[in-house]
């Protein structure tokens, strides 16, 4: 138990340190919640407001069994799982390949940042132009290889779109799990693997029964706030589809978005607010326990 | 071990081809005339580069919305993340330090509450944002977006700062506060000048964000004073004939300051996205 510092001056200079920040944070954070869970209940609708009433739980009601809500819950889980899926097994082994000491390993090293401090809407503009289905570089490049026999349109079929969107966000942030899990490895004593080698065992053996158990509280912490992140995209959906085709696109940020400001029905957005808000305060309970149980395997 | 260390280099040289092609991509179409960029199959070299795209992003000499708003935009993405990073480095700092050095009872749970509400989803906070900026009066000013960027820069500067004031030895502080100086004269005299790694690893990674940032932006500014550099290279994508020479040339330039701070501070931006994960 660490000393209080009665020298600081106590409860009255505490208070004037943290108001300013928990004031905004109020503002910011806290209200926002409260006032989706408010209209949630309510016809609420920027238009017409004198047509606003309460209606109790019938958003709620209307949301579950609307086949839309599910579709977008659907794209979001699926856009989620594999992308993040992807970045960390892409992660993990460009970790790993950097963990280990090569010509040039400072280069690349540098490289596997730059996807990530791209802006994400620069990262969509430019995936958006690369799918082009008339000049972009990606009909070029393979039907110069032979690969396709025709030009395709990456973006006109749902399912296509979707896992064109989730390839252009793996590029991006798969970054983010190798820094991560590169600045874990490196915590790690080279003894172990020695060791390792030394009782002969091979690199999936020593990958799955030495690495991954001695990454796992980087890798659940990182893998969490990925997919906290992922499950709320937005910004790169916008920038190439904006939803379509056929909304098969559509994740629940974006149906929130639509919902709220081109239909301006703010009750029902507010009320898929309020459900995304639920499932993210499950993932954030997760990442709390883990994070303060990490004391366990250190 | 030749096998091993052959398999070495060619993971090496696959990640650098793949992260790097379609950076080359972005940058060769923005500096291709337009005939180059729509020719079948494409250019992968220019023929004949032009800084066409460039000039006329910035001149406004072109027909596009986008066009005419980017320099604007680009000020306004400029100030608006600098003025964020501002604030939230110096109320949060004075928050952590409080959380860290006064050691109230409530220390762990308030840093798990500003976690937990860190991650509620940013389209949840836009519907309530949206209505309080506009009954302010601050809708499409740049304190509307200061005002809900804080909900991302704060939480990563209490945090942040929470674990760097951990590591300063206090010794020093409480033979200031012996001496008679108040917390608020030792916080900024004494402890902020030890500070400046933290605080500049914790700035700039705000700044980035800020500068990221697209949805809010998107939501809550409409005219060309408020409306920030992403919002502008969006409008390239809705608003007319698609471009994309200029848009590639404008994402260029969006793109300029974060590849710099990622290449100059990259040890800096390390540190800010490994330390919530390693201890």
């Amino acid at each position: 138990m660490e000393r209080r510092i009665l020298g600081y001056g106590g409860m009255r200079h505490l208070a004037v340190f943290l108001l300013p920040a928990t004031l905004v944070l109020g503002i910011v954070l806290v209200y926002p919640v409260l006032y989706d869970t408010f209209i949630s209940f309510f016809h609420y609708s920027l238009l017409m407001k004198y047509l606003n009433r309460w209606v109790g739980l019938d958003n709620y009601i209307q949301m579950l069994t609307s086949r839309s809500f599910w579709y977008a819950a659907w794209i979001s889980g699926y856009f989620t799982v594999v992308s993040v899926g992807g970045e960390l097994v892409i992660g993990l082994f460009t970790a790993l390949m950097l963990n280990r000491k090569f010509h040039g390993r400072a280069f690349v090293r540098s490289l596997v940042i730059l996807p990530w401090a791209l802006p994400t809407v620069v990262n969509g503009v430019m995936w958006r132009w690369i799918y082009d289905g008339n000049f972009g570089i990606l009909n070029g490049v393979l039907y110069r290889l032979g690969l396709i026999s025709h030009y395709h349109s990456w973006l006109a079929s749902p399912f296509t779109a979707l896992n064109m969107i989730i390839l252009a966000d793996i590029w991006k942030n798969w970054g983010f799990f190798t820094i991560v899990l590169l600045g874990a490895l490196q915590t790690i004593p080279d003894s172990y693997f020695e060791a390792a080698k030394i009782d002969g065992s091979g690199f999936w053996y020593t990958l799955w029964h030495i690495t991954i158990p001695l990454l796992k509280p980087a890798i659940l912490v990182s893998l969490v706030m990925r997919i906290t992140q992922a499950f709320q995209v937005f910004d790169i959906v916008y920038m190439i589809t904006q939803g379509g085709p056929a909304n098969g696109t559509q994740t629940l940020s974006y149906y929130i978005f639509y919902n709220a400001f081109q239909r301006l029905q703010f009750g029902s957005a507010a009320t898929i607010s309020v459900l995304m808000t639920g499932v993210t305060l499950v993932f954030a309970l997760i990442l709390i326990k883990i994070m303060y149980s990490e004391v366990e395997y250190m | 071990m030749r096998r091993n260390s052959f398999g070495l280099y060619l993971g090496a040289v696959v990640t650098s081809v793949v992260i790097l092609l379609p950076f080359y991509w972005e940058f060769v179409s923005a500096i291709s005339p337009m005939s180059e960029l729509i020719s079948t199959p494409p250019h992968l070299f220019p023929e004949h580069p032009t800084m066409g795209n460039f000039i006329s992003l910035f001149t406004g000499k072109g027909e596009s919305m986008g066009v005419a708003i980017f320099l604007s935009a680009l000020k306004n993405s400029f100030g608006i993340a600098a003025v964020t990073t501002a604030i939230c480095v110096a109320i949060g700092s004075l928050a952590a330090y409080a959380l860290a050095r006064f050691k109230p009872r409530f220390e762990k749970s308030y840093l798990k509450g500003v976690l937990v509400l860190s991650m509620f989803p940013p389209i949840a906070l836009s519907i309530a944002m949206y209505a309080f900026t506009i009954r302010l009066g601050i809708y499409d000013t740049w304190w509307a977006l200061i005002l809900v960027y804080s909900s991302f820069t704060l939480p990563y500067v209490i945090w942040m700062m929470h674990g760097f004031f951990l590591t300063i030895p206090k010794e020093i502080e409480e033979a200031a506060l012996i001496d008679g100086a108040t917390p608020y004269g030792v916080f900024l005299k004494v402890v902020l000048p030890m500070s400046v790694n933290g605080l500049a690893t914790t700035a700039t990674f705000s700044f980035l964000t800020a500068w990221d940032e697209f949805m809010f932006a998107l939501i809550l500014t409409s005219s060309p004073r408020a409306k920030t550099v992403t919002v502008a290279i969006s409008e390239f994508v809705t608003h007319h004939m698609m471009n994309f020479g200029l848009m590639m040339a404008g994402g260029v330039v969006a793109a300029l300051p974060p590849l710099l701070i990622g290449i100059i501070f990259q040890k800096w931006l390390i540190k800010g996205l490994t330390s919530g994960a390693i201890k």
